[in-house]
């Protein structure tokens, strides 16, 4: 991954999630999937890392895949989100919103330490 | 045999080459490599990006795809053994033509014998662990350059001679070790497993037919070449 605005980890964290809610949308390919990340201002992502991605999620269960003969292109092989993959993106997102927003509250200047989860630091 | 550039025709040849070659090592079935470089062929169209800068050197793109389920990962292991008879078959025939010719009998030394293990031995080392070798991994090297050495040092070395063959005997004892090859060959080779293109009709060209139904006879063909060859010169 290069040409990032934000740095490699940050995207990799969520990156997996971020397919799956693309095709959520509906079926599609490789090549589109990139470039709608790049289009939603995530970054510039690879084929060296998307479709390892994809192929793990493949095997996963939580897409299945297809290919079409390109009319005038090539062909591609196209990702379809299942019940599966569908069921992890709601439940993933839902936790990734919350830890979004925990982290930028704790981030803030203005938080208080009340805003941060119980943890036990006896074990830290 | 169908080659990728065939299958391929946009993707840089010497990567396709290097990403079919570790999956391959990986035993990637040939559809699923096929597929693998279709994605990578389409995806290299529609970016404009060479292989190398969309995925990264072959080898390590291979390292980072899902591997093959389990129950799925093709081994031609098993094709050792013939493929060692049928090599200690042909070994013998040229010593028989010889003696045949000469009408004399075949010392068996004990040096042949050890030969005939070293050589089952280096072909067991070569067909399973043909990836290291192939990766340049230095214990393979090392233990196939030992093998050869020994094969080398053996057939010089004057060892005691164990018994003497007739030739008759001695073409009969070639004949059923090519025959058990070749048998064992159709018996344990896997269904064929091309690569080809996720969009293809799968169906075989003429030369991958004729490659396939040669392979089983590949150590009768090297003898009757190589005993040809021999009495030519």
């Amino acid at each position: 991954m290069v040409d990032q605005p934000y740095p490699t980890d940050w995207l990799r964290a969520v990156l997996d999630l971020a397919v799956l809610r693309i095709l959520d949308d509906g079926p599609t390919y490789g090549y589109a999937i990139a470039a709608r990340l790049a289009d939603e201002g995530l970054g510039i992502v690879k084929g060296g890392t998307l479709y390892p991605l994809l192929g793990r999620a493949e095997s996963a269960g939580e897409v299945v895949t297809h290919w079409e003969a390109g009319e005038s292109g090539p062909g591609r092989k196209y990702y379809t989100l299942t019940g599966s993959g569908r069921g992890r993106l709601v439940a993933a997102s839902g936790r990734w919103s919350e830890f979004a927003r925990r982290t930028s509250r704790f981030l803030s200047p203005t938080s208080t330490p009340c805003d941060t989860p119980v943890t036990d630091r006896s074990t830290r | 045999m169908s080659g990728n550039n065939d299958l391929f025709p946009t993707l840089d040849p010497a990567w396709a080459q290097e990403l079919t070659i570790e999956l391959r090592i990986r035993g990637v079935d040939g559809a699923t490599i096929g597929e693998t470089l279709a994605t990578a062929e389409a995806h290299c169209q529609d970016s404009g990006e060479s292989a190398i800068d969309a995925f990264g050197p072959a080898r390590e793109y291979a390292g980072t795809l899902p591997p093959p389920p389990r129950g799925t990962v093709r081994s031609d292991r098993r094709l050792a053994v013939p493929s060692a008879i049928g090599l200690a078959g042909m070994l013998l025939s040229f010593r028989t033509v010889d003696a045949w010719r000469a009408a004399a009998q075949i010392p068996l030394t004990l040096g042949t014998v050890l030969t005939w293990i070293a050589v089952l031995g280096a072909t067991l080392v070569l067909v399973g662990h043909l990836g290291l070798l192939l990766r340049g991994r230095w214990r393979a090297w090392a233990i196939m350059t030992g093998l050869f050495a020994a094969i080398g040092l053996l057939s010089v070395t004057p060892t005691p001679t164990l018994l003497h063959l007739a030739p008759g005997a001695a073409a009969a004892l070639v004949a059923v070790l090519l025959g058990t090859s070749v048998a064992l060959t159709y018996r344990l080779s896997p269904e064929p497993d091309m690569i080809r293109h996720p969009l293809g009709n799968g169906a075989r060209s003429r030369s991958d037919v004729v490659v396939e139904g040669l392979t089983p006879w590949v150590f009768v063909i090297l003898t009757v070449v190589g005993n040809g060859l021999s009495q030519i010169a």
